[in-house]
């Protein structure tokens, strides 16, 4: 990848660097393949049927609840993780 | 599941909460009826309830038996162990104009003068009960006793309970006729043509009830209502701690009304309604979906009373119909014809009367002592088929 | 503020069914919208990269679907993209009004005289052990994450591509034309070279087609599997290994000869697809059941696309599996029907619509000799234990859903009463099938247990946005 295509987003309250416009599951898959808790057993999920009809990849892009196989990468783009009521947050 | 007996001592025809309940309190005076649904059990209006278990604001003649209601549904909760999310989370009646204080005035005067607990709550104070009621209120009505149950699971408990204990139930099995001759029942037929011989049979189909009891020749004054709800997607628990209701002035439920509250699930549960409309009866058997202007109405409310809940998504929506009685009490009791009665008329707030009514019916029925002897007296006077004259 | 819009034909999903009917509607003189869910037209079969150095950028599939698009807007088409319509209702006037979310963020109203739906299709999930760990996914979602993202796989590992049905073979063609090492492929069936020449045979176009896959199959460099299932996925908190066993003669897993892969990091899973009917179903269009069609689907005219409600056509999966050829082929009848009968003019012109039916039937024909060479595969084809999930929404297990069913659960409806299955944020997608099937060992045929009815909204949306979208509806604010 091209180093001018990179952007920064922040990851969990952490800044990161990833190609512009790459899929949220991608960048998210590469640092855990789980990154949400399911509701009552608290297994960790993530990205599952990948076309935006399983709801197991949640997570909240710049404060709204987000589907990541929909959303791609944006400079400044801030995305939280594990969410869920499961999380135990 | 087994084939349809061709005779049983007494029929129930509903498998809502009120025919289960009253299957439950039959099968426990060893009746054992049979209990036939035309769809999924718990599926019509009982499943589209809120369940709310509380005499809270349902006005004071009918307070004691209330009381003795909710009180079963404790006991039902402890003798089972909880299966259906039986909580006791106490209940918020908001008021938003100053005009109404009086009207939550005199419900906790008249109630606390009966015994109850509750008390009125300031803006501040409520906000210490319900942190995210932030909206502007202008002060509330605090009932700590009010409780929920899960009505899928509920109805399932007492189902089971039901069958442990000698009742047999169907589902997908509705009713076509009633077999009456000289005055008497002798039974049901089925959709499919089969026939089931009965002495007594039990009419409690809520919203479907007066069409079944035509088919004895019997009128009853019960009309359905639509009514609906909205849920949101999971919320972390405690999101809302209560349930939070509108108080009701005089008109009651008719001049409108809103209810909110946070399911076990998590999902936050709403709907409001400001100026009710007339239902169709056919409505029952054809609307599926919401009304877009209940939906903006229920989302401004939940919205004015809770900011914070202002991103939330939306999970779905159904819609229920309740059966509507002229003096909005239930019909329970004997019909004209001998061995017919009825239980029905939830008015919208069924489940918390359901397992009352079910040991009333089946004392009734029975002859058993299944609820206190002033309790009866009072049921008899209140839930009278015959209150509004002639139904033959 | 919400945005309105008011066209003659709104078209939902602008996938090749999609954007052939909007094309076609367009071209027969209508003032066409075509939404689709995701940030570029094509849907999953030209799905487009999202990055310019990606080795799909000018791919057959990548190019045709971006000449679709193209074509459509030359048409007038406006294609509206990251639109996921939340809900669909008759209106007075006999037309539909589609409330739509908008980037996750904003409303649309759109008002149409007509509505053709080419929502799609969805892989046909069947659980089996281990199947919700992370790392286990859809084998269109391995597609998605090879086609637009970096290329590569983001987790580290062996990938395992398992199930059944030609889909899968595309799917070890996308890790060959990625460069991705593909390590096992495990296919449900036996090869059957004979009906496959016969089929073959029968229809010579897609004699190239076929002989691409099986070459970049052996291009992939997989250990190939045939005959054999995937009995369970392993791992702790993410997926780690996974057993595969050959099927013996009554069609389930040799348990003496499971054979273990370890240091897996993705299992790719698709054992065929189920038609997306959730805004057919919500407005109640008569719906069938065919498993040689991926189970629910929408009934339709073939000659016309037109559905059972008047004004509502369907294109594509969502009239019954079949693949790209008869979703564009059923888009451009389907479309010019729709299009004809919001301008309040005849049929289209015969010469026209005929040789397309023609052409569909054909392509039907295709799909049906596909669906019998890999038949649907049974249900719950593996032992699950009574704690596996199968409702991933919420975590309802198979225990639970047996215990409503010994209760007295009949039905689809009653299951997901009673233990929650189907309730969650994908309302049932998920599940259904599993659910469908648990209740068939109760002796529920599927066509008794139904599906879940879906209702407003039919996927999550943020209060804010159904309230501004449903009040533009009303006409208010």
């Amino acid at each position: 990848m091209s180093e001018d295509r990179t952007i920064g987003v922040i990851l969990d309250g952490v800044p990161s660097r990833c190609a512009e416009g790459l899929p949220l599951t991608s960048l998210l898959a590469a640092r855990a393949p789980g990154w949400r808790a399911s509701p009552r057993a608290g297994a960790p999920r993530g990205m599952f049927c990948g076309m935006g009809l399983c709801f197991e990849c949640m997570v909240e892009v710049d404060g709204r609840p987000a589907r990541a196989c929909l959303e791609t990468a944006r400079e400044g783009m801030k995305i939280r993780t594990a969410t869920g009521p499961g999380a135990g947050s | 599941m087994s084939a349809l007996p061709r005779t049983a001592e007494v029929i129930v025809v509903g498998g809502g909460v009120v025919g289960l309940a009253t299957a439950l309190a039959l099968a426990e005076a060893g009746l054992a009826p049979v209990v036939v649904e035309a769809k999924s059990f718990g599926g019509a209006v009982t499943g589209g309830s809120l369940a709310g278990i509380g005499a809270h604001m349902h006005g004071l003649p009918e307070y004691d038996l209330m009381r003795a209601a909710c009180g079963l549904w404790r006991d039902l909760a402890t003798d089972t162990g909880n299966p259906f999310e039986y909580r006791a989370q106490g209940q918020i009646g908001f008021i938003l104009d100053p005009r109404d204080v009086a009207s939550g005035e005199t419900w906790v005067r008249e109630e606390r003068a009966l015994g109850a607990d509750c008390r009125m709550l300031t803006p501040a104070e409520a906000s210490e009960v319900e942190p995210l009621l932030t909206g502007p209120i202008v002060a509330a009505t605090f009932a700590p006793d009010t409780a929920t149950v899960n009505p899928f699971l509920a109805a399932r408990t007492l189902l089971r309970r039901a069958c442990e204990k000698g009742a047999r139930a169907f589902e997908h099995t509705p009713i076509t006729a009633l077999t009456v001759e000289d005055d008497r029942i002798r039974g049901v037929q089925t959709a499919s043509g089969e026939r089931i011989a009965a002495a007594h049979v039990v009419l409690a189909a809520g919203p479907w009830t007066a069409n079944l009891a035509a088919m004895a020749n019997v009128a009853l004054p019960l009309v359905p209502r639509q009514a609906q709800c909205l849920a949101s997607v999971r919320q972390p628990p405690d999101t809302l701690r209560r349930v939070i209701s509108a108080v009701e002035d005089a008109g009651g439920v008719n001049s409108g009304y809103t209810q909110i509250q946070q399911a076990q699930s998590g999902q936050i549960l709403f709907n409001t309604v400001t100026a009710p409309t007339a239902t169709p009866p056919e409505a029952k058997d054809q609307i599926r979906e919401v009304p877009p202007g209940f939906v903006v109405e229920s989302i401004d409310m939940l919205l004015r009373l809770f900011p914070a809940l202002a991103q939330i998504e939306l999970l779905r929506s159904w819609v229920r119909f309740e059966a509507v009685s002229p003096d909005h009490r239930f019909l329970a009791g004997p019909l004209p014809v001998a061995g017919l009665w009825v239980c029905a008329g939830d008015n919208g707030s069924g489940y918390c009367r359901a397992l009352m009514l079910g040991r009333y019916m089946a004392g009734r029925i029975g002859g058993g002592a299944s609820l206190p002897d002033a309790l009866i007296e009072q049921a008899g006077r209140l839930y009278d088929p015959a209150r509004f004259g002639e139904v033959a | 503020m919400t945005a309105r819009l008011h066209v003659d034909v709104a078209v939902i999903g602008a996938g090749p069914g999609g954007l052939a009917a909007a094309r076609a509607a367009a071209e027969g003189g209508a003032r066409v919208v075509c939404l689709d869910l995701f940030a570029a037209a094509g849907g999953q079969y030209h799905m487009q990269p999202t990055q310019p150095e990606s080795r799909f950028a000018q791919t057959p599939q990548v190019l045709s679907g971006r000449d679709a698009a193209r074509a459509a807007r030359s048409a007038g088409v406006e294609i509206l993209t990251r639109t996921e319509v939340f809900w669909v209702a008759g209106t007075e006037d006999g037309g539909y009004c589609l409330s739509a979310c908008q980037a996750g963020a904003e409303a649309l109203s759109i008002r149409a005289t007509t509505l053709v739906v080419a929502s799609g299709a969805m892989e046909r999930p069947l659980p089996f052990p281990g199947w919700t760990l992370p790392g286990v996914i859809g084998a269109g979602a391995a597609q998605r994450l090879l086609k637009t993202g970096t290329g590569a796989l983001p987790v580290p590992g062996k990938a395992v591509l398992a199930g059944s049905g030609p889909f899968l073979m595309a799917v070890a063609q996308t890790f060959a034309k990625a460069g991705q090492p593909l390590a096992h492929f495990v296919e449900y069936r036996r090869p059957n070279p004979r009906a496959t020449a016969r089929l073959l045979a029968r229809h010579l176009r897609k004699l190239a087609e076929a002989f691409g896959l099986l070459r970049d199959l052996r291009r992939s460099g997989a250990e190939r599997h045939f005959g054999h299932i995937v009995t369970r996925a392993l791992g702790k908190d993410r997926l780690e290994a996974v057993e595969i066993a050959p099927i013996d003669a009554s069609g389930r897993p040799d348990p003496a000869r499971v054979q273990r892969i370890e240091g897996v990091g993705t299992l790719a899973i698709g054992y065929g697809f189920q038609p997306v009917t959730d805004v057919t179903a919500a407005l109640g269009a008569d719906h069938g059941f065919d498993p040689a069609l991926g189970g629910w689907h929408c009934i339709v005219d073939p000659a016309t696309g037109a559905s059972s409600r008047p004004g509502l056509y369907a294109a594509g999966e969502v009239s019954g599996i079949g693949g790209a050829s008869p979703a564009r082929l059923s888009g451009r009848i389907a479309g010019s029907h729709a299009a004809a009968a919001a301008l309040g003019r005849a049929a289209p012109d015969a010469a026209i619509v005929a040789p397309l039916a023609a052409e569909l039937a054909a392509a039907r024909g295709f799909a049906r000799g596909l669906a019998a060479l890999y038949p649907p595969l049974p249900d719950l084809p593996l032992d699950l234990a009574p704690d596996e999930v199968l409702c991933r929404c919420e975590d309802v297990t198979l225990a639970e859903v047996r215990a409503a069913v010994a209760d007295g659960a009949r039905e689809t409806f009653a299951v997901k009463m009673w233990t929650r299955a189907g309730m969650g944020p994908c309302q049932g997608r998920i599940c259904g099938a599993a659910i469908a099937a648990e209740l068939r060992r109760a002796g529920t045929r599927p066509e008794a247990a139904g599906f879940n009815r879906p209702h407003l909204p039919l996927r999550p949306t943020p209060l804010p946005v159904v309230r501004a979208a449903l009040a533009a509806e009303r006409g208010s604010t």
